[in-house]
């Protein structure tokens, strides 16, 4: 027992001065508490140094699209936020309030009293979205932050704003943008990883989340559309290389990730055959097109003025009747709070992946039939696009516009837009 | 103002399912616990130092603070524009009134008020329902909707009452935190029981309640007792009564007045006829736009 005894203390002993004089080397040289204020100095240094402001990608949750919530941090405590977005009814609307870093749950940015464009997405008397107004700050550079909504854990990511933009119109950007990728009539993007296409395709952008069919599911994926292209909710997992922000290319053939160059988003790649396809309204846009167009564009816009006193709107467009197996050239215009719709219907015919020949059929609906005789130029027109043209568009991927060029007499062209 | 409007007619009603959480006897207060808030700068903040935490040792919270607040619920905080025509009216409508019928004077609710005044912009929704209002322990009030007090945009004065029958609600369940009623309280009806939604206040003003939620708990019933009292004027408080059928269901709520009365009158000196006296000319004239 003495043996015993007299061991545990010699072990005692041994044990004592390993303790004593062992150093650990600290996996962090500062302390958290130091760690986090730093943080939060470098967070507030970055958000108030931005003279054009921070553009926050805003998601709700895991399965609703994005917001963009533009953010000029005015003072320690200050902020204002402009958003245009169905909260705001559509309207560009600005509001301001006031933030606060705090501790509450690592760090965290909390945007403490109530703001007109943030707030109603949490609103409870709103429409009880549910979504965050204090964020966990994850990363900060002088160019984004990446935070993570505090009660949603939504991925949400700061960009700083480069140049000397307002905030209307850096959202009008995004508009336009928007516009290019995912109006009316949009095509499906198809997944290409190496050059090779896959078999994901990435439908239903209007909406702002992606429907992707696999063999098993439809997984959908919430995005929101960037000045250049558009982020992902999280990263896609198909390509096995998690692309997330993918941004238009040089020549707008594709939308590349900037994560994974080699992964990519592309669009249709016979132009006739998707532009045949469609049934939306390509507008003729009177500011691209050739002087002989231009001429009876304004003829007609002119003639349909006179005829129809106060009427607004007036557009022409070639716009595909999948029913009838026509293409119209359509003439619309608003009369007596009334929608008009005149067509004048053409066979058509796709001449290769950029090409197409439109047969006038001198028929039409009833609008269409009566106006082609009453509206000066209409007719003229019609016989003018009775021909062959080339097909041209300045994003590919997205064949946002198409350029009719006439294939016998290259100097008579049009530009449309859907 | 519109969704106040349904909230206190559907919910103070029905919903006063005020969680009010379970006030326990064994909490005893420190009324000379010094609030010190971390600083405010702003004006609103200051004005919020001179006229509640100095005078009257109330800390208000008016920016969002997820420290103390149920995460499960989706809240925001109130619009900072709507905070201090709503503290004033606070001030007039309930601290005024008691400093002026308390021989304490202001001392009297620096000792009993709340030491937290916590103020949320949305109602706090339940199965249902809308919570207006939560009292913690003696220490807390917090009041919710406070987003929908825009007095520009006109609030009538029975909504004015209805909303701060709620505070007044609250501190009732303080001052029976500070010193208990009667027990006897209980028994004068009895019937009391979680299942209280399952009837309205018509009905329950039958069974000798004031309101379908004082039947939740004889805490409940003798705070609706007194919020009701001081904060209808006597002839609405009449009309009221008048309006029960059973003889029996009004002379139980007149023993409960009693009771209340006595225990107000003894226990803090408070003539709760002069109370309500007070409370109608506030609530009257913050309805005629007058806070200050």
């Amino acid at each position: 027992m003495r043996l015993i005894k007299k061991y545990s203390w010699a072990v005692f002993i041994i044990m004592l001065s390993v303790l004593s004089c062992n150093e650990y080397d600290p996996v962090f040289e500062e302390s958290a508490s130091d760690r986090i204020n730093n943080l939060f100095n470098e967070c507030s240094a970055a958000l108030t140094q931005s003279e054009s402001g921070w553009d926050m990608l805003y998601f709700i949750n895991s399965q609703s699209k994005g917001y963009h919530l533009i953010m000029d941090f005015t003072g320690p405590s200050a902020v204002t936020i402009a958003g245009r977005n169905e909260l705001t009814g559509d309207e560009y609307r600005v509001s301001s309030s006031s933030y606060e870093f705090n501790n509450s749950n690592g760090p965290v940015i909390s945007f403490d009293t109530y703001n007109e464009v943030l707030h109603p997405f949490a609103d409870p008397d709103q429409l009880d979205l549910g979504g965050d107004f204090e964020f966990v700050i994850v990363s900060v550079t002088d160019s984004a932050i990446e935070l993570k909504g505090k009660k949603n854990n939504t991925p949400v990511r700061m960009n700083k704003i480069h140049g000397n933009i307002g905030h209307e119109a850096y959202l009008n950007e995004i508009d336009e943008m928007t516009l290019i990728l995912f109006s009316a009539g949009s095509p499906d993007y198809t997944l290409e990883v190496n050059g090779a296409a896959t078999e994901y395709v990435f439908s239903n952008g209007m909406s702002s989340v992606f429907s992707v069919a696999t063999d098993t599911a439809t997984v959908h994926i919430p995005f929101i559309v960037t000045l250049d292209g558009f982020r992902l909710y999280e990263a896609e997992e198909f390509s096995g290389l998690g692309a997330r922000n993918f941004g238009l290319n040089s020549d707008n053939s594709a939308l590349v990730s900037e994560e994974s160059p080699e992964v990519r988003l592309i669009g249709p790649d016979d132009i006739a055959g998707y532009f045949s396809g469609t049934s939306v309204s390509w507008k003729l846009d009177p500011s691209s097109l050739s002087p002989d167009v231009l001429a009876l564009y304004n003829e007609i816009i002119s003639s349909v003025s006179n005829r129809y006193n106060g009427s607004t709107d007036i557009y022409l467009a070639l716009a595909g009747i999948p029913e009838e197996n026509y293409f119209s050239l359509r003439l619309g215009f608003i009369y007596n709070r009334n929608t008009v719709i005149a067509d004048v219907y053409f066979d058509y015919e796709a001449d290769g992946p950029a090409g197409i020949t439109f047969d006038y059929t001198h028929t039409g609906n009833s609008a269409g039939s009566a106006l082609v005789s009453s509206i000066a130029g209409y007719a003229e027109l019609a016989e003018l696009i009775s021909t062959s043209f080339g097909l041209e568009t300045q994003y590919p991927v997205s064949v946002y516009n198409l350029t009719f060029t006439k294939v016998s007499s290259p100097g008579t062209w049009f530009n449309t837009l859907r | 103002m519109k969704k106040n409007k349904i909230y206190l007619i559907l919910g103070l009603t029905a919903c006063l399912s005020l969680r009010f959480i379970a006030c326990t006897k064994d909490d005893e207060i420190d009324g000379s616990k010094i609030i010190i808030p971390g600083a405010d700068s702003s004006e609103l903040g200051r004005w919020i130092d001179s006229t509640f935490r100095v005078p009257y040792n109330i800390d208000v919270e008016y920016k969002w603070n997820s420290s103390d607040a149920d995460p499960s619920r989706n809240l925001v905080p109130p619009k900072e524009y709507l905070v201090k025509p709503f503290l004033k009216t606070v001030l007039k409508i309930w601290i005024d009134p008691y400093s002026s019928v308390s021989d304490e004077g202001n001392e009297f609710m620096k000792d009993y008020s709340c030491r937290k005044l916590k103020l949320i912009g949305s109602g706090s929704y339940n199965e249902g329902s809308v919570t207006l209002g939560l009292a913690e322990n003696g220490y807390k009030i917090t009041l919710y909707t406070i987003n929908d007090f825009d007095l520009e945009a006109g609030v009538s004065r029975n909504e004015l009452r209805e909303y701060f029958r709620v505070m007044h609600h609250e501190f009732g369940h303080i001052l029976n935190q500070r010193k208990d009623y009667d027990t006897d309280f209980q028994n004068i009806t009895g019937n009391y029981t979680s299942d209280w939604t399952s009837i309205n206040n018509s009905e329950a003003r039958e069974m000798g309640f004031i309101s379908a939620y004082a039947r939740s708990a004889d805490t409940e019933d003798f705070v609706e007792i007194l919020s009701y009292y001081i904060t209808y004027t006597d002839d609405e408080w009449n009309d009221l009564t008048g309006s029960i059928s059973s003889q029996e269901g009004v002379d139980f709520i007149n023993q409960k007045v009693q009771v209340v009365s006595s225990y107000m009158n003894d226990t803090y000196g408070i003539d709760i006829l002069d109370l309500r006296e007070a409370i109608t000319t506030a609530v009257n004239e913050v309805a005629e736009g007058n806070l200050d």
